[in-house]
């Protein structure tokens, strides 16, 4: 395999060039996004609405135990499926945005570019052995850093410790970088050769540790700046359609009053249209995460091997 | 011959697929050891848990008064463990069946023969090997860390956790070198402790990639099935059943709680089979391709 280097700026415009031409498919998938955390919201309300909040708020004795024992064997049912909910989603996002860059055609013909067959299983299965990995490395590096701490606190002066303090934080942090990118080409590698084999991304991410740790960075940076542009206008009209529908600026301090509220205001409904543009930031964040990797395994891996990305989609279902 | 980490790591779905009903013999192997425990241990375990009470009543309790407690343990302990030793030999041996004598399908694979003593004794010897040097890392560990607290050399905690981590590496080097024992005693009916060493000779890391893939397919099963356990538990009211019946005789508790231990029980055994084929029939596979062996 002829090993070339990969363009940080045409793996973000990869990214961007998704979101162009996938307009409706993000929003799907920003919408998906939100599953994970709504299901689980779903299963617990009711065992919530029927918590007895007077007892609770006036602190006047033991609350009724059977609507405890009920939210607590609703909440660990919620947490688990939030969890395998999460696995699901982002697996089925993941594969369905390395596809589409790596190989559009093999996004076609799939409703929003989604599936769920071996792909989805492969990115799932990687994001969880990755995660395993890197905070087994995190825990080792602190143990390190405690160990290196412990060795040279007695012979430091004051200021000595605090920057050996700074510089260890800096190193761990710079470790924990590197093994990052070290690895983050494992999940779109699995899509791209259709296996399981660790060592495919592995190598394709030798010599390419620092440039990937830049992109990993360049994205962090704009998914923050999406997101804070994102909420600073969807505040501001959030803001104006607030004081637009006439809504009162008291708001209600405890989920009793809260429900009194929404009940006594049906118009703070309107409110939940700007769930629709959120769907969309959340599904380009997404996209932002996952497709420079998709487009740096596709530039790292010989032509032959992976096609180039394909001309616009006009129908993107 | 080489293998394909990837194609030996779904091997127990596979055998899931091909013979269902491996799984659900597997289950019931389970069910009847973890009933059959229970209902032996269930006296101890009472006597136990009023010990344990009686102690934390005391305000100031003495060594002599752990004594009580601590035969009970021991007593049962004693029992208990190689009973869980042949059982697990049963099963052990029952997975690699599976894989490399497809045929012999019969009671779930699982025998009472000389495959499982051969498994018994084989991953017993290797446990002990394998808790020895353990055992030495920890005390030179165990050592330095004493030497570094008693001398006030503080330069060697860096060592003590150094050590630590290389130990660790050690032991997951070791557990997949010697990973090969049990599908090589079954398919070659002998003793094989060294075999495996000689057979994953610089195949270290396909064999790891393989077993991190089995291990994460395992946790996904387990995900899954606890969901299942958690709906059934919200169905039916789960253990809180069994909260103030710390004084209830077996039978009472049974007649309280047998719903909600029956469908816990039930879940769990399938969970659990379904773990143990998804996570050890890979390795048997992994020989199976080393070896060239038919598949079937």
């Amino acid at each position: 395999m002829a090993k070339r280097g990969f363009s940080i700026g045409e793996a973000l415009g990869d990214g961007f060039r998704l979101v162009g031409q996938r307009p409706l498919s993000v929003f799907v998938w920003g919408l998906l996004m939100l599953v994970p955390s709504l299901i689980p919201i779903l299963i617990l309300a009711p065992a919530f609405i029927n918590m007895p909040w007077a007892e609770l708020t006036a602190g006047s004795g033991a609350p009724d135990s059977a609507a405890f024992n009920d939210y607590v064997l609703r909440s660990n049912l919620a947490n688990l499926l939030s969890y395998a909910l999460q696995l699901l989603v982002y697996g089925m996002l993941g594969a369905a945005v390395y596809r589409l860059v790596l190989d559009p055609a093999r996004g076609r013909r799939r409703p929003f570019g989604l599936g769920l067959g071996m792909d989805e299983l492969r990115v799932a299965v990687s994001y969880i052995a990755l995660f395993v990995a890197v905070m087994a490395v995190m825990i080792a590096l602190i143990l390190v850093a405690v160990g290196a701490g412990l060795a040279l606190w007695p012979v430091l002066s004051e200021g000595g410790r605090a920057m050996g303090v700074f510089v260890m934080m800096i190193a761990s942090l710079l470790a924990i970088l590197l093994i990052y990118a070290r690895v983050c080409l494992i999940p779109p590698a699995f899509v791209a050769v259709q296996d399981f084999e660790f060592g495919v991304g592995w190598r394709l991410g030798a010599g390419q540790t620092w440039r990937l740790v830049g992109m990993t960075l360049a994205i962090w940076l704009l998914v923050i700046v999406i997101i804070l542009a994102a909420y600073a206008v969807l505040g501001a009209v959030g803001f104006g359609l607030w004081m637009a529908l006439g809504l009162s600026t008291v708001l209600p301090e405890s989920p009793a009053e809260l429900f009194d509220y929404v009940a006594s205001n049906p118009r703070v409904a309107w409110l939940s249209v700007l769930m629709l543009p959120l769907c969309w930031v959340y599904g380009m964040t997404g996209v932002m995460g996952l497709a420079p990797y998709a487009s740096a395994v596709r530039q790292l891996t010989p032509t032959d091997a992976i096609a180039e990305p394909a001309a616009p989609d006009t129908n993107e279902l | 011959m080489s293998f394909s980490a990837s194609d030996a790591a779904f091997e127990g779905f596979r055998l899931t697929r091909r013979s269902p009903m491996t799984v659900l013999w597997w289950a019931l192997a389970y069910i009847v050891f973890f009933a059959g425990v229970m209902a032996l241990a269930s006296g101890p375990i009472i006597q136990m848990v009023s010990e344990m009470e009686r102690l934390e009543g005391m305000s100031d309790p003495q060594f002599s008064d752990f004594n009580a407690l601590g035969l009970t343990y021991f007593s049962l302990f004693a029992w208990i463990m190689p009973l869980s030793l042949v059982f697990g030999a049963v099963i052990n041996a029952a997975v690699a069946r599976a894989v490399l004598r497809p045929a012999q399908s019969a009671f779930g694979y699982m025998r009472l023969g000389m495959d499982e003593v051969r498994v018994l004794v084989v991953t017993l010897v290797l446990a002990i090997v394998f808790g020895v040097i353990m055992a030495l890392g920890g005390t030179v560990i165990g050592f330095v860390a004493g030497f570094a607290n008693a001398s006030g050399t503080s330069g060697l905690w860096l060592a003590v956790i150094l050590g630590g981590i290389v130990l660790m590496l050690l032991a997951i080097w070791l557990m997949v070198r010697f990973s090969l024992a049990v599908p090589i005693v079954v398919a070659e009916r002998r003793f094989a402790f060294l075999d495996s060493f000689a057979r994953t000779r610089g195949r270290f890391w396909p064999i790891l990639g393989m077993a991190v893939l089995a291990a994460v397919m395992s946790l996904l099963v387990g995900l899954l099935g606890s969901i299942i356990a958690q709906a059934v538990t919200l169905m039916t009211g789960g253990l809180n059943v069994l909260s103030g019946m710390e004084e209830a005789r077996l039978d009472e508790i049974l007649r309280a709680a047998w719903p909600a231990l029956l469908g816990w029980g039930v879940i769990n055994a399938l969970i659990s089979a379904l773990q143990l084929a998804v996570i050890y029939a890979p390795f048997s596979a992994a020989y199976r391709e080393l070896k060239g062996l038919p598949q079937d």
